[in-house]
């Protein structure tokens, strides 16, 4: 049971987006599926609805049929073992429909991904085996060495974490796919609408960073991971909406009420820890399951501090500005030496006792993550699953070697 | 893997690569290091340096093992291997491509080691992607003026269009002998594995060196011919680490006619500018565009383009079957690989896995693969 009313009006509002999308799609409304990395606002200022596609595996992921999609994309002849996070949605639209979660996945008009790693852009392609679907890349450039600490920089001096050839590179695309989009849909689109989108992103993103900041200072914490994350990645994919910025300013209000009551999630908060890496959809009650018997609470994902630290951009161009936020997303993420940094500062921000690290086939850096947070005095537990797909990852065995690792950092054992 | 005759001179020097670059950088040749085939080795030529292509053994250590992941093809893990152990030392830096997911992480990693003072060996990213577009055409050629700037600074001396004329015509007379001995070797007359050496010391010795080899090295006189019983079969999947996968694949009654990773044919479609009048600038606009009109590789094409590729290649070598060997995490040839088999036009097997690994069935199961080849072809 969810304890943020701010969560349970996400979900409300997203089942409710969701079936307004499908009653439009299947009036001959387009769409687009877009990958997370890739710039959604574009599609946003020329109102055309759109569905990330991160967001769809985690529901996939969620209603437990993910192994039936990957099972889907291998009888279509790709690998099953592969991409799974990127690959789960085009493998649930084979699912038999009693089985699709949410009434199915439409077929979308676009695909729009970034060609990260070897496979992300084939993952897309695939869907255009359909004529009708029609696949637009982004380059996917590598990270520089940022000169500071990237996210005291990235909201105005974002040329200095990022370089100018990248972000000049990707403000080129995002012309490319203004017109492609314009081609296509008939639409025009308005510069003026996308600088309005990025004005009430900063806006989001703004309520989002004093949201963070409430509850790294809180002691014990207030609200668990599994309420936050739908409460901050709801709103994420709605991002560049009166919504989605009302919904973050509702989160950080509740949040503040919250720890103004001295509410705590566990009154004898023991164990403070963070959990970096994506999260388990399969098994969000994983988060909570050492909260009575050993007082430990997951007090961060990367979900919130994401949100707070790496999207907002204040820039006088709106697809340069654009560029700047997605150039290097997923660098800040995962790629030394700017993800490293990062996750030291936001576990000492938020007083954390140590970490469990999901190491996921698809991401680069990750022994650079754990090395930083042990060398910062930071115990870490890694845990080498895709969190796409269940066939790789022992529950039991989870929980067992996170229960032994709680047991051996508990400061009052 | 053990050779079971006395190796010839093609095949010393491809084993002693890395030694004797060590001992040229001895005698005060410098010497860069190129991680990949998106490397232009003719600037580093046109800095006065000695374009050195990486080319290590199939050996992990755990230090690269653990640092690197687990979930990476390993070639990118056998090169921090050599990086780690100091037996790459003697370069005078390392430019890797962005030409796969584990050369990224690998040029990640070996910054992030540097910056740690674990290694001492400077690391350069070569940014150049691959989308057939001008805009990313644009930012490689600004790439690649950069990448001379960094040259520079290693070998204190200037890139200018007359050193770049001199390496042009020196690299263009490896590469005259490169195809004229894929010609030779689409009549019968060198195996795939003397074309993989011949590849791999065209990228690691010296031109004038490399060029007398190669041209000796294809000497229809000097070689056996490969006509007759053998299976002629394109080979595409994982790039090799070293011979070994060459010396059984044609050890089992095949031989590789053509492949499709870079350390073959590709090679030979990223041309080299001929324009004698050419400045700087144009030189290196036309070596970004090169790369990006050259064979489509796994890890950066399209399935379609890589498809399209593949069934061009067999055609051209006259294949009689396509083989697809790919090792863990490498992702980009399984993808591929729906499509490449539909499209080839002749019959097809793709081998995953422990295929590739030193393990006890490893001959086994590629002499399988072959025979069922055979039989359908």
């Amino acid at each position: 049971m969810t304890r943020l009313e701010s969560a349970s009006r996400a979900l409300t509002h997203q089942r409710e987006w969701f079936g307004q999308l499908r009653e439009a799609v299947a009036s001959g409304e387009s769409y687009a599926l877009v990958n997370a990395d890739a710039p959604q606002e574009i599609l946003r200022a020329m109102d055309i609805p759109y569905v990330v596609n991160q967001w769809w595996a985690s529901i996939v992921t969620a209603k437990q049929v993910a192994a039936a999609s990957l099972e889907a994309v291998a009888r279509l002849g790709y690998p099953d073992d592969s991409r799974q996070y990127d690959v789960l949605a085009l493998g649930s639209r084979a699912l038999e429909p009693d089985l699709a979660p949410w009434g199915g996945l439409p077929a979308p008009r676009f695909v729009i991904a970034e060609l990260s790693g070897d496979a992300t852009g084939k993952v897309f392609e695939a869907w255009t085996d359909d004529p009708a679907i029609e696949f637009f890349p982004y380059e996917r450039t590598t990270a520089i060495q940022p000169e500071g600490p990237w996210w005291e920089l990235v909201p105005h001096h974002w040329q200095q974490v990022f370089g100018s050839d990248r972000i000049e590179l990707m403000a080129a695309e995002n012309r490319l796919l203004i017109d492609f989009l314009e081609e296509r849909t008939g639409r025009t689109f308005q510069l003026d609408r996308l600088s309005q989108v990025m004005e009430l992103i900063n806006e989001q993103e703004e309520f989002n960073r004093q949201t963070r900041n409430l509850i790294a200072s809180a002691r014990p914490t207030p609200v668990r991971v599994s309420d936050t994350i739908p409460a901050v990645m709801l709103p994420q994919w709605h991002r560049g909406s009166e919504w989605g910025r009302d919904a973050a300013r509702d989160l950080r209000d509740e949040v503040a009420a919250l720890v103004s009551e001295g509410s705590a999630v566990v009154r004898s908060e023991r164990t403070r820890l963070m959990w970096v890496g994506r999260g388990l959809w399969g098994d969000t009650s994983l988060y909570q399951r050492f909260e009575e018997e050993h007082g430990a609470v997951f007090v961060w994902s990367m979900y919130l501090a994401i949100a707070a630290d790496g999207y907002i951009r204040y820039g006088s161009d709106p697809i340069t500005t654009l560029a700047a936020r997605f150039v290097g997303i997923t660098d800040l993420l995962y790629a030394p030496p700017l993800a490293p940094q990062w996750y030291v500062k936001e576990a000492r921000l938020h007083g954390v006792d140590g970490v469990v690290h999901l190491v996921a086939d698809d991401v680069p850096g990750a022994s650079f993550i754990t090395a930083a947070l042990q060398e910062a005095g930071v115990p870490v537990l890694e845990i080498r699953a895709s969190n796409a797909d269940p066939r790789t990852i022992d529950l039991a065995a989870v929980e067992a070697s996170m229960t032994k690792f709680i047991r051996g950092i508990d400061p009052t054992a | 893997m053990r050779h079971e005759s006395e190796p010839n001179e093609l095949e010393r020097t491809y084993l002693e690569l890395t030694a004797a670059a060590e001992r040229r950088s001895r005698i005060g040749a410098p010497l860069v290091g190129i991680v990949g085939r998106d490397v232009p080795a003719v600037l580093v030529s046109a800095a006065g340096a000695e374009p050195f292509r990486i080319c290590v053994s199939d050996e992990v250590s755990d230090e690269a093992s653990i640092i690197m992941g687990r979930a990476v093809d390993r070639t990118a893990a056998a090169v921090l291997t050599a990086v780690l152990s100091g037996s790459l030392d003697f370069l005078r830096g390392i430019l890797v491509s962005h030409d796969s997911e584990g050369s990224v992480r690998l040029f990640y990693t070996m910054q992030e080691l540097n910056r740690r003072g674990r290694i001492s060996i400077p690391v350069r990213m070569v940014d150049q992607v691959h989308l057939n577009r001008p805009e990313t055409l644009r930012f490689n050629h600004g790439q690649l003026s950069t990448l001379c700037d960094t040259l520079t600074e290693w070998t204190a001396r200037e890139i200018t269009k007359e050193t770049l004329a001199t390496a042009i015509a020196e690299h263009s007379a490896v590469r005259t002998a490169l195809s004229m001995m894929r010609e030779g070797r689409r009549r019968g007359h060198t195996t795939g594995l003397a074309a993989l050496h011949c590849y791999a010391i065209a990228a690691c010795v010296p031109p004038a060196e490399a060029d007398a080899i190669i041209s000796a090295a294809h000497n229809p006189a000097g070689t056996t011919s490969t006509a007759g019983t053998a299976l002629p079969i394109f080979l595409t999947g994982s790039a090799p680490i070293g011979d070994g996968l060459y010396r059984l694949i044609e050890s089992a009654g095949a031989v590789i006619i053509g492949e499709d990773h870079d350390w073959g044919d590709p090679i030979l479609s990223d041309v080299l500018p001929e324009d004698h009048s050419a400045t700087r600038d144009d030189v290196l606009l036309q070596l970004a565009a090169s790369r990006l009109h050259g064979a489509p590789a796994a890890a950066t094409s399209s399935m379609a383009a890589r498809a399209k590729a593949t069934h061009a290649g067999i055609e051209s070598t006259g294949a009689r079957a396509l083989l697809s060997i790919v090792r863990p995490h490498d992702e980009a040839p399984l993808w591929d690989w729906r499509h490449q088999s539909a499209t080839s036009g002749v019959p097809a097997v793709q081998l995953r896995e422990g295929a590739v690994n030193n393990s006890a069935d490893e001959p086994a199961s590629i002499r399988a693969a072959i025979e069922t080849l055979r039989a359908a072809a």
